[in-house]
């Protein structure tokens, strides 16, 4: 008599809350963040190494090897971010439904801007 | 019966209702909740430091950079920082393994690589840090 009502939840194509958009991002981040671990030891590696690599630190100061830094880096400044909020979340801070949107909101913007920041510090 | 990421439910031969778990089961527990957070928590201070570093000696040379990095708080603090940065990153890969991987045996083994991957970057990164001389 009583049929369950429909549910509708492909992610892929409801539009989904701010709040979820962050989350995903943060999530993703964190994915890339680790991905590309090696990349940056490597490069911290060689930022501190004594002997004179002049040919591998022309090489990593430029070209796809900078590149995969300066992601890094944009991911990790996002995912800093997002991590806050949810930090102050944990502190029962801001978890009403409003400010969590507006928090949102701050993250996704200051997170574009700071990537574009870093984008055009690097280059 | 019910099944769990974790287990599943089921009577054992005294009748208990008993869960059997996956070894690479679910472990919703407070203790890793607390690490990430903790962790994270360290990270931003640590690239508050680095940060303010970075703002202070713009453009950085290289020889003053080695000589930070080569204080022994600094040291200590670094290996920290990537303590806790594996620690975090570990945590939260486990997560997405266990949200997006169904099969118990792929998940297991996903565990382990990460595992394994994470515990040679702290070598590495240890090698780097202790084969600078020291600092006077």
């Amino acid at each position: 008599m009583n049929k369950p009502r429909p549910r509708h939840l492909d992610l892929f194509t409801i539009a989904l809350p701010i709040g979820a958009v962050v989350s995903i991002l943060h999530r993703i981040t964190g994915v890339v963040l680790f991905l590309l671990l090696p990349v940056v030891l490597y490069a911290f590696q060689i930022s501190l190494s004594t002997t004179n690599h002049y040919k591998i630190e022309s090489y990593i100061y430029s070209g796809i090897f900078k590149f995969f830094i300066v992601i890094w880096v944009m991911a990790y400044f996002y995912h800093l971010l997002a991590g806050l909020r949810l930090i102050s979340f944990d502190l029962h801070l801001g978890t009403h439904r409003l400010s969590a949107r507006r928090s949102a909101f701050w993250v996704l913007v200051l997170g574009a801007v700071g990537a574009l920041m870093i984008g055009v510090l690097a280059w | 019966m019910g099944i769990g990421p974790w287990g599943c439910w089921r009577l054992d031969d005294r009748g208990f209702g008993v869960v059997r778990r996956t070894v690479a089961g679910a472990r919703f527990g407070v203790r890793d909740w607390l690490i990430q957070r903790v962790a994270g928590a360290y990270l931003a201070l640590y690239t508050l430091l680095l940060l303010a570093y970075l703002a202070l000696h713009w453009p950085v040379e290289k020889t003053s950079w080695a000589e930070w990095f080569r204080l022994p708080g600094m040291r200590v603090a670094t290996l920290l920082a990537f303590g806790a940065l594996f620690l975090h990153a570990w945590v939260g890969m486990r997560n997405i393994f266990m949200d997006y991987v169904k099969n118990a045996g792929v998940r297991l083994s996903l565990h382990v690589v990460v595992i394994l991957l994470l515990v040679a970057y702290f070598v590495w990164v240890v090698e780097i840090l202790w084969s600078l001389p020291v600092a006077a």
